[in-house]
């Protein structure tokens, strides 16, 4: 099951990787295959290492490298599907780091299963909205704009005090 | 809330602040993903949580070198927990001879897991008031600690190694029959002397040869009335840091030692008794038989070494706790400034067995400093030592000499033997 696993992980960083690589290329942007080339060779020196920030900090660089791409006009779909596969690998590498360290368990498998199933649900989901979201055209002021912000900082807030409170 | 749905809500605020900076509405996008896989996390993470747990350990007294065996049964009584963790309630320093509790699992409604581990603790008491089961949502994003009571002790007795009886010859014994030459003629094994016959005397007894020689008068052999002492033990725990580390220090040596020669002269029917003597002094006031055995176990489990302290406090304690010229036994690695201490001791009547554990030796293995100025040190040390070893001996103090290489009863034994013969020596010239 953890080979399986590894699979995955090591499926979805290439699909990643692929659609970043794909995405700025086709835009005749260089510069993307340098970062790759950063982003695996850090992942690769800390592959064994148990902490989770290098992988926090590889899935922030790509995010933020995504959402680059989209200010220089490279396709959303594209970086939008590469930033939700991060994800998704962000979140094996650290189950993969986890079930490393187990002793082989009976409910181990199922327990792996159910993570993948929930995991593919919540990207799946998260990857339709963002596309739909994609194609919604509103135009607010800038003071509109930062009041939802300042809302949605707000509710965050709340959630996260509510959260820790429990 | 744990570090991952931390990062994911930083994460996902940095992603709108950049939309709203860059007025680009679609950067913002890029956090929807983050927040619905927050979302379904926060949903699926179990409202109501009740575990119970049965926790059991074997035995509630173990040596420092047996193993440990806990079982730990959990049980769920409500809804399926899918991701469940078990933080190691093991201290830092006890080894895993089998299991663990760091098992990733799940446990369906009504369905019990158990956990059998195996390990080895050191010296010490320890106890444990609670477990700590880490709940989780299937993504492992959003964490409750939930803290289940149950209440477990175990001491760890010092490792007690099978001493041979010891040889000594003290100068005063308690009149009880026991295994001890007493300097007196009574009905033991090992001849005394003959005397005259006196009516009562047993026929067996009855010296042929000397009779023969001496008409119209019998002669009797005598034994040597063979009794139980009082035996003082002291273990100084005025040890250097660098002597404590290690699976297998001199510290941990001294205590087994001292344990182990407790255990030895109770199986032989002595009154033993105990000082620990060090910044926080434990004392067991002179015992018999196996309940004392336990509660000098019980006393040596929780010493701790203590910095250098003068060993003239030792003599209102000494005072105190044992009887006049009761065999002490001392298990120290003494300094030139003790001198004064064991000469008090000495003249107060006090037979004293020092063993010594070879500290300057011990020091080097562990520094593993090979430089030739740390092997003339070494050569130095050792010299000093010996000279301080020579002085006591010369106060009447038997001193043996406990090289790191050999056991404690190799060492008692031939150390023991050759201080009768010094002192057989010393008095033939």
């Amino acid at each position: 099951m953890i080979t399986k696993l590894r699979a995955y992980l090591l499926f979805s960083i290439l699909l990643s990787f692929s659609l970043l690589a794909v995405g700025f290329y086709s835009k005749g942007y260089w510069v993307v295959f340098p970062l790759l080339a950063g982003i695996f060779t850090f992942g690769f020196f800390t592959r064994r290492t148990p902490a989770e920030w290098p992988s926090m900090v590889l899935l922030g660089v790509v995010l933020f490298a995504a959402a680059a791409g989209v200010l220089r006009g490279v396709s959303q779909w594209m970086v939008l599907s590469a930033g939700v596969v991060a994800l998704a690998a962000w979140d094996l590498n650290m189950l993969y780091k986890r079930v490393k360290i187990q002793p082989a368990s009976p409910g181990l498998e199922q327990l792996i299963n159910k993570h993948v199933q929930t995991l593919f649900f919540a990207v799946a989901l998260g990857w339709l909205l963002a596309l739909l979201g994609s194609g919604i055209h509103l135009r607010f002021p800038f003071a509109i704009m930062a009041l939802l912000v300042l809302i949605i900082f707000f509710g965050l807030d709340r959630l996260v005090h509510g959260l820790n409170s429990n | 809330m744990s570090s991952r749905s931390w990062y994911l809500l930083s994460l996902s605020s940095g992603l709108i602040l950049t939309a709203v900076l860059s007025r680009n509405g679609t950067v913002a996008l890029f956090s929807v993903p983050l927040l619905v896989y927050l979302a379904i996390a926060l949903l699926r993470f179990p409202n109501r949580i009740a575990l119970q747990a049965d926790c059991r350990l074997e035995k509630s007294t173990s040596s420092d070198a047996g193993d440990v065996k806990m079982q730990l049964c959990l049980k769920n009584a409500d809804h399926r927990l899918d991701f469940l963790t078990i933080d190691d309630p093991l201290p830092k320093s006890a080894t895993t001879a089998e299991g663990n509790f760091k098992a990733l699992i799940a446990l369906d409604e009504s369905q019990e897991k158990l956990f059998i581990h195996n390990f080895r603790l050191k010296r010490g008491h320890y106890f444990w008031d609670h477990f700590t089961v880490v709940v989780s949502d299937p993504l492992g994003v959003f964490e409750k600690n939930v803290e289940i009571a149950s209440s477990q002790q175990i001491i760890v007795q010092p490792r007690l190694s099978q001493l041979r009886p010891i040889p000594l010859r003290p100068a005063s014994t308690l009149h009880s029959t026991g295994l001890v030459p007493a300097r007196l003629a009574g009905s033991g094994t090992d001849f005394w002397g003959v005397r005259h016959y006196q009516s009562g005397d047993s026929l067996r007894h009855i010296n042929w040869q000397k009779t023969a020689r001496h008409p119209g008068h019998f002669f009797t052999r005598q034994f040597e009335q063979e009794e139980i002492m009082d035996v003082a033990i002291i273990l100084d725990t005025r040890f250097s840091i660098e002597r404590n580390e290690g699976e297998n220090n001199l510290f941990e040596k001294s205590i087994s030692a001292a344990a182990s020669l407790a255990e030895v002269f109770l199986r032989e029917g002595n009154r033993v008794g105990l000082l620990v003597f060090g910044q926080q002094m434990r004392h067991l006031f002179p015992g018999y038989g196996k309940h004392q055995l336990n509660s000098i176990l019980r006393t040596l489990t929780l010493v701790h070494p203590s910095p250098t302290l003068s060993l003239s406090n030792l003599e209102t304690m000494q005072k105190r706790i044992f009887q006049n010229r009761s065999q002490v036994i001392m298990i120290s690695t003494p300094f030139f400034e003790d001198l004064h201490a064991y000469t008090k001791m000495r003249a107060s009547g006090h037979p004293v067995l020092l063993i010594c554990p070879d500290s300057v030796e011990y020091s080097f293995r562990v520094s593993g400093d090979k430089h030739p100025e740390a092997l003339l040190a070494k050569r130095a040390a050792q010299i000093e030592r010996r000279l301080l070893l020579l002085k006591l001996s010369r106060l009447g103090v038997q001193v043996v000499d406990w090289p790191l290489t050999q056991s404690l009863n190799q060492t008692l034994i031939t150390g023991i033997r050759r201080n009768g013969r010094a002192a057989i020596n010393q008095e033939m010239r």
